[in-house]
């Protein structure tokens, strides 16, 4: 026969149902191989030491009991079939096992003990079980799967006796160390008594310190009284010399023409060094109150952009024509800065006139940046700068920089100082950043208003 | 029958089946007995607008079996059309399958069916015995008079890309239960009616021509013939007489036992090719072609064709020239297509001369060729393919 006739035949065979697979549609081969798996899965929870148990989470009953549950409670698995499940669990256990049943996510872990209601054979075994719904199928299951802890407890009870006994080694340690810590405390009083000696130099310093304050204050007003006579009468003689004498002196009197313009050279020199007397008495009055501690800061939340306009418009003068350009760097979505309006103005119009005085021509900013919980405020210039060794002087009391052979003083050479405690009165830092012939950048910081 | 072939090692397979009026209404009661929790329910767009579909889902919904529908099939099924239904399956969760319709839902089923439970692409399984494991619980029940997937174990699905209907042949895909009922027939128009009946006819003449036919097997094949002969034109006639309706059921009935076990031949495999090609629908395909497979088949089994002339009611002597016996037994054959209105050629159904080499091939690798009782050249198949034009 030929081989094609063979294939034909062979065909023909399975065609006709004779082939090897051709036996009737079955699905016991299947239903066989499924039985044999399941059989092998049972086998094998049989051996574990963990109880299973099927429950219909409708009805709460058990319907499938294996592995150790035999074991653990003394029953045949046939036996708990159809039982409430909660009845073989500790009574306290059984409301929240039945809070599960209707939560198809839930996926708890608990200890407990199982044991039968009524009473068993066997004492309650301590068990930790996981408890896990599944949905789908005839009806819903909990799973629970539960596993003998009895060997966990007594390891924690032996843990519990080991720390009782080291608790108690531990008193007497604490008995013979209560004795040593009593001579040691001897001697922290023998200590402490030399501190409070310290403590009361300490404070004596301090009081004179205050006395000091308070006498610089005192002294400051004293001068000050005298001084606006000074002033105000020189400014009377300067006026009545310019509207009354000088107009009735005719020009045949050359010589007491003269002198008159001397004169009035002179009391023009009185009205301007009593000005400066009295900005420098102002001035050390306002740093001896606060160094006092007598200066009380009205805080409260400013816009920086507003107040910055403030101080900029009272400096606007120093900034005519041909001098420095002063320009503002102030984003609009700064924060409002808790601070005194008035001080916060006094540190302001401080560093502008400086710039201004620094810097001949060229620019000066006025700029802030929000830096975290603070607002950094700076005054840069381009103005001629300074010496390193000068930056960690400018911010005390009467430290002025310049050149004193070519550059008159100006000002009182308090105005940093007073800054610097005005803006640590507000928990700011102030501190200069300069270069020689480049400029400076003098920056504060203030906190943001909360809120 | 020479007595040395009752001693051929034969086999019958049937599903369990149940034949009567309502008989779909047991559907929910069989559904419950197979454990079914939720079925697919696989039928046709027209089959459900009359209304046979939301019967049986009725009956299952009755039972407390959930239903799936799935009704996304051509005429003639393809194969991307059985993976959407399969990955239904699988995405509502559903155990089984219930077939309500024709040939198309009730052979999409099967591959379903068998693409389920074998996680396979359904081209996978063509050929003959290819499929390792039996599709789930499945339940057939019928809308045509023709067809009998309900009792085979056939599928023919459309290889969309290679454009060929490829059979599978399988144990494996016969359904538990089919519930044939006369009642949902009843919607079928004449036209229908007639290509179905004549799809009947053939699955019994081919069956009892078939070099596998058996001593059952032929007794259901002659007992189709003579039905079909008798109520096919009166079925067309008085498509209300659920008497008639149901003697053409259980034509189609005894002719699907016939040829599901003693297999089929050139007419089919003929027409696989045709429906695959052109997509063409089947029972017309079987029809054109009857007679002219008949006509070349004749002379390798004349006694048997004469056996089928006669069940047709043709007064065929025995003495009769051999000659003389083919007019008659394609007499009674071409005389029953025009009676029944089917008159028309493979040309008149759009099929061209230059299509013939490609079906000729396409038919000679047909399963359903294997027993036929002349085993064809590619030659003489164009032939037939051309006198049925």
């Amino acid at each position: 026969m030929p081989a094609e006739d063979k294939d034909l035949l062979a065909q023909r065979r399975k065609l006709i149902g004779l082939g090897e697979r051709s036996i009737s549609k079955s699905y016991y081969p299947e239903l066989q191989q499924r039985l044999d798996e399941l059989e092998r899965f049972r086998s094998l929870m049989d051996q574990g030491n963990d109880a299973i148990f099927l429950v219909d989470t409708a009805t709460g009953r058990i319907t499938d009991a294996t592995g150790a549950a035999e074991t653990m409670l003394g029953v045949r698995p046939q036996k708990l079939i159809h039982r409430l499940f909660t009845d073989i669990v500790h009574p306290e256990t059984a409301s929240r096992i039945e809070r599960l049943y209707s939560n198809p996510l839930a996926h708890k872990t608990m200890e407990t003990l199982l044991m039968l209601k009524g009473g068993g054979i066997h004492p309650p075994v301590p068990v930790e079980m996981t408890i896990r719904i599944v949905s789908g199928g005839v009806f819903n299951k909990a799973v629970v799967v539960a596993r003998d802890i009895s060997e966990r407890k007594k390891a924690e009870a032996a843990l519990k006796d080991y720390q009782e006994t080291l608790e108690q080694r531990v008193q007497e340690r604490t008995r013979e160390l209560t004795l040593s810590n009593e001579r040691l405390q001897a001697e922290v009083k023998d200590r402490l008594a030399a501190e409070a000696l310290y403590k009361e130099a300490s404070e004596r310093a301090d009081a004179a310190n205050k006395a000091k304050t308070e006498f610089l204050s005192m002294v400051s007003h004293e001068l000050r009284t005298p001084l606006t006579s000074i002033l105000g009468f020189a400014k009377i003689i300067e006026k009545r010399l310019n509207e009354n004498v000088v107009p009735a002196v005719g020009p045949e009197n050359a010589k007491a023409l003269s002198s008159l313009g001397i004169v009035s050279e002179n009391v023009a020199i009185i009205v301007s060094e009593s000005r400066r007397l009295s900005a420098l008495i102002n001035d050390v009055l306002d740093i001896a109150k606060l160094e006092a501690g007598k200066v009380e800061m009205r805080l409260e939340p400013l816009s920086l952009a507003q107040v910055a306009g403030q101080a900029l418009a009272a400096v606007a003068p120093l900034f005519k024509d041909g001098g420095p350009v002063l320009s503002k760097d102030l984003p609009a979505d700064l924060p409002p800065v808790l601070a005194d309006r008035d001080r916060l103005i006094q540190v302001l119009v401080n560093l502008l006139s400086n710039a201004a005085k620094f810097t001949a021509k060229g620019a000066v900013t006025c700029r802030a940046r929000r830096d975290r919980n603070m607002v950094r405020v700076s005054v840069e210039d381009t103005g001629r700068g300074m010496a390193e060794q000068g930056l960690k002087l400018i911010f005390k009391k009467f430290v002025q920089l310049g050149d004193p052979m070519t550059s008159k003083p100006h000002g009182t050479g308090l105005g940093l100082a007073i800054c610097r405690h005005i803006v640590e009165a507000h928990g700011g830092r102030i501190w200069a950043e300069s270069e020689l012939g480049k400029g400076s950048r003098f920056h504060f910081t203030l906190p943001v208003a909360p809120g | 029958m020479n007595d040395d072939r009752i001693l051929e090692m034969r086999k019958f397979v049937a599903p369990e089946f149940v034949f009567g009026k309502d008989s779909s209404l047991l559907a929910g009661q069989y559904a419950k007995n197979l454990c079914v929790r939720k079925a697919l329910v696989v039928s046709g767009p027209i089959i459900k607008r009359s209304g046979w579909t939301d019967r049986v889902t009725d009956s299952l919904a009755e039972a407390g079996v959930d239903a799936v529908l799935f009704t996304e099939l051509s005429p003639n099924p393809r194969d991307s059309e059985v993976m959407a239904g399969a990955a239904l399956y699988g995405q509502e969760g559903c155990d089984s399958i219930v077939a309500v319709g024709g040939g198309s839902p009730m052979d999409c089923a099967k591959a379903i069916g068998v693409v389920s439970t074998n996680k396979r692409h359904v081209l996978d399984f063509e050929g003959v015995d290819n499929v390792p494991r039996p599709c789930p619980p499945l339940i057939c029940i019928p809308t045509t008079a023709g067809t009998a997937s309900e009792v085979s174990q056939f599928s023919i699905i459309l290889d969309s890309k290679r454009k060929v209907k490829i059979a599978i042949v399988s144990k494996a895909m016969i359904p538990d239960a089919a519930l044939i009922d006369p009642v949902l027939t009843t919607t079928m128009d004449a036209s229908l009616t007639a290509y179905t009946g004549l799809d009947a006819l053939t699955h019994a003449i081919e069956a009892y021509v078939s070099n596998a036919s058996s001593p059952v097997t032929d007794l259901h094949a002659l007992q189709a013939v003579r039905l079909v002969s008798e109520y096919l034109v009166r079925a067309i006639r008085e498509p209300d007489d659920l008497v008639v309706r149901g003697q053409m059921l259980l034509a189609s009935l005894h002719a699907g036992l016939a040829f599901s076990n003693a297999i089929l031949g050139a007419v089919h495999a003929m027409a696989h090719s045709l429906g695959g090609l052109l997509d063409l629908p089947h029972g017309q395909c079987n029809a054109l072609l009857l007679d002219q497979v008949m006509d070349y088949n004749f002379d390798y089994a004349p006694e048997r064709f004469t056996d089928i002339g006669r069940a047709m009611g043709a007064d065929i002597s025995p003495k009769a020239s051999r000659e003389r016996q083919k007019a008659l037994v394609l007499g009674a054959i071409r005389g029953l297509k025009s009676e029944a209105g089917v008159s028309e050629t493979l040309s008149d159904l759009g099929v061209k001369p230059a299509d013939i080499p490609e079906l000729t091939a396409k038919a000679m690798d047909d399963p359903c060729m294997i027993t036929n009782p002349r085993q064809p050249s590619k030659e003489e198949i164009a032939r037939v393919y051309e006198d049925a034009c």
